[in-house]
């Protein structure tokens, strides 16, 4: 009885194993479906550009 | 319905699919934008870039992946909403037009410089101060006294909070005074073509990065404002190296060499501080501030400024971050992307996208986080070393 048990419980941690696997294939599937956010828009500079600066003299320098 | 179309260049072989890894990158040229997307989101773009209905995508979609109707229709909705949003905005982003100035208002306040940059001569006429303290500096070293004759003559108008440029009596642009970084790239640009004698579209791009050579080879450093760059290429070029470029730095469309910009490196007060050891003439060099940022700023030139051009070999994207020592790891192209995309200048002509979508391919990109100083020198040596 008790080897039967045993039995069961090994084939129903099989079956969700299984289950498992499975879902996670679907997962995966649906995972590309939802990831929309997964869609960027990646705007260049229109024009070529220097980094931002705007210096002005120092007092009683240059 | 699909007046998104037209705005967005019509059918979809009229864009540009390039896979990035897993991704695919999609260039619309019409309005010169990129999107970074799964490849069952691009495959929805071009569908819906060639007019076709959301049944026939649908049943395409749930053929291919594992999912039911109501969630590709959801997908589809939302890509449709992103390439309206897109037109809209080719449609709102006009460019200021280059503005026709008969001449300078008073001739008095005009700056005239001239330069001579590896045997040409440039005469430069700044309408007022403010405009030469924005462009000057990084040139200053190249100043000579007057000559009769010059190669170039280029105009920096200064009227109603406006910019613009004027190269060899040909209208370039013009910028609001908040968009000055504008002019200082076309400004650089004028002097590279000169430079080399190559026109605009005969560059893939220019990026925001730092160029650092051995002299067979390259490595392109990237980062934002205020990440260490500047600070990075002036200890490298204290440890040997050879800096091609500080902050302009253009890469050629044939074969996608980076050239020498000779422009000086800006070092904001604190890396001067920690320079000077290095390099002496800081002592003596002159000292600008920005009053509205708080902070001061010296130049320091390139030790090398012959032209020249190498090959690149990786893509390093840079931090300074205390107690980092030197941390280096690869980064995922996608995420690479995203950073570069943003802050570069990228040719818009079909032949150099495609030229950049596969040289971006080909190299590889790394993270470099540091604060130890001369470990991150060794690191870079070995990888210029590892990597050619």
């Amino acid at each position: 009885m008790k080897n039967k048990a045993t039995q069961n419980h090994s084939e129903r941690d099989l079956n969700q194993d299984i289950t498992r696997k499975e879902a996670l294939k679907k997962a995966g599937k649906y995972a590309a479906v939802t990831a929309a956010s997964m869609l960027i828009v990646l705007s260049p500079k229109e024009s070529q550009a220097t980094s931002p600066s705007a210096p002005t003299p120092w007092p009683g320098g240059f | 319905m699909n007046n998104f179309l037209s705005v967005l260049g019509g059918k979809s072989n009229n864009l540009l699919v390039h896979s990035l890894g897993e991704k695919k990158v999609i260039w619309f040229p019409e309005i010169n934008k990129y999107l970074l997307a799964d490849s069952l989101v691009a495959e929805i773009v071009t569908a819906l870039m060639d007019g076709k209905d959301d049944h026939s995508i649908q049943l395409a979609c749930c053929d291919r992946v594992e999912t039911n109707e109501e969630q590709v229709s959801a997908l589809i909705g939302e890509v449709r909403k992103t390439l309206f949003s897109l037109s809209d905005s080719a449609q709102n982003g006009a460019n200021m037009a280059p503005a026709t100035l008969s001449g300078f208002l008073d001739d008095k306040e005009v700056v005239r410089r001239y330069y001579r940059i590896n045997d040409v001569v440039f005469f430069v006429e700044y309408e007022t101060s403010r405009a030469s303290e924005i462009l000057h500096p990084k040139f200053s070293l190249f100043e000579i006294e007057r000559v009769d004759e010059f190669d170039h003559s280029l105009k920096v108008f200064h009227q109603n909070h406006t910019f613009s440029l004027q190269a060899d009596g040909r209208e370039i642009g013009s910028w609001g005074e908040a968009d000055d970084h504008f002019l200082g790239g076309k400004f650089s640009m004028e002097i590279l073509q000169q430079l080399y004698g190559k026109e605009e579209h005969e560059w893939m791009g220019v990026f925001h990065a730092s160029g650092i050579s051995d002299g067979e080879k390259c490595m392109m450093f990237l980062g934002d404002s205020g990440s260490g760059k500047s600070t990075l290429s002036a200890l490298l070029m204290a440890g040997g190296l050879d800096v091609l470029s500080d902050d302009f730095l253009p890469v050629e469309s044939k074969r996608k060499n980076v050239y020498r910009f000779p422009a000086a490196i800006s070092l904001k007060k604190g890396a001067v501080q920690a320079l000077r050891s290095m390099f002496p003439e800081l002592d003596h060099s002159a000292e600008y501030t920005n009053k509205e940022a708080n902070k001061t700023f010296r130049f320091l030139s390139q030790t090398n400024t012959e032209p020249g051009c190498v090959p690149c070999i990786a893509l390093v994207f840079v931090t300074y971050e205390p107690n980092a020592g030197v941390q280096l790891s690869r980064m995922p192209k996608e995420v690479a992307f995203q950073q570069l995309i943003p802050d570069s200048w990228i040719s818009p002509s079909a032949t150099n996208v495609k030229g950049f979508l596969q040289w971006f391919d080909d190299l590889p990109c790394w993270k470099l986080r540091y604060s130890d100083n001369d470990a991150m020198v060794k690191t870079v040596k070995k990888m210029l070393n590892e990597r050619g």
